[in-house]
């Protein structure tokens, strides 16, 4: 185990200047703005469980990836990886998979939406568009 | 091939073991305008459903989407502006998910409330 991380990581980063130590701070906050989501993801889904199917779980898949995100970046501020250039792939990777995960969960909440809502938002363009479409 | 261009009196470059990775990150920041787009058209959509709780996920998107862009700036910035890119990639990330946690917890309460009248 020992062996494993040490291959993992090349040395350990003491943080020595002021722009370390407000990278550490503003990267941490991003964490906790995750873990934020995550309570307000959890509290919609159980205040509205006709969302679940419809966007609520691709949102709760797209915190859980964006923390591992985070939590990654945050701990590469203190260790410097090896391959740091695939240590980097692997946080953007998580990161695009949130991001594909987040496009998917609005177009469900978008589509449902629109079947809910498609004749009744008066004052909205759905209205019209369903009026001109045979 | 490194390809170069200068700008603020720096050499930038793309390396090749960058540009997955570069492309990757710009991958991801057009990810992040796709779901602005749907939420912008929601907004348009269903002005009186998106009343409340809209607003903060239109204004809370390109916050997000910027993270993107300074996440690629980052990849290919000289390395005395790596460090000033990385804060303000976390900056704004930080912006962006609170304004999509609030609007998100708005609009659950509001349709908690439509649905309960249905």
């Amino acid at each position: 185990m020992t062996w494993t991380i040490q291959a993992f990581i090349d040395h350990w980063i003491i943080p020595s200047s002021w722009q370390d130590y407000r990278d550490i701070v503003m990267e941490s906050l991003t964490v906790l703005a995750f873990l934020f989501l995550l309570v307000v993801i959890i509290i919609s889904m159980k205040k509205s469980p006709i969302l679940n199917k419809h966007g609520s779980i691709e949102f709760l898949f797209f915190v859980i990836l964006g923390f591992v995100h985070a939590t990654m970046n945050v701990f590469d501020e203190f260790a410097w990886i090896g391959p740091y250039t695939y240590w980097k792939l692997g946080k953007d990777l998580t990161l695009l998979f949130a991001a594909i995960i987040l496009v998917v969960g609005f177009f469900r909440f978008f589509t449902f939406s629109w079947r809910l809502f498609g004749e009744e938002d008066e004052g909205g363009r759905a209205k019209k568009i369903e009026e001109t479409t045979p | 091939m490194v390809k170069m261009f200068h700008l603020l009196g720096k050499d930038w470059a793309l390396k090749p073991t960058d540009h997955v990775t570069f492309a990757t990150e710009m991958v991801i920041a057009g990810g992040f305008l796709v779901v602005w787009v749907l939420v912008i058209l929601l907004r348009v959509h269903y002005p009186k459903f998106t009343k409340i709780g809209g607003t903060e996920l239109i204004i809370g998107m390109p916050f997000i989407i910027l993270k993107g862009v300074f996440d690629g700036l980052d990849t290919i910035s000289p390395d005395n502006f790596k460090i000033i890119f990385d804060s303000l990639e976390s900056s704004f990330l930080f912006i962006g998910l609170i304004l999509l946690g609030v609007g998100l917890l708005r609009i659950a309460n509001h349709s908690a409330k439509i649905w309960e009248v249905r």
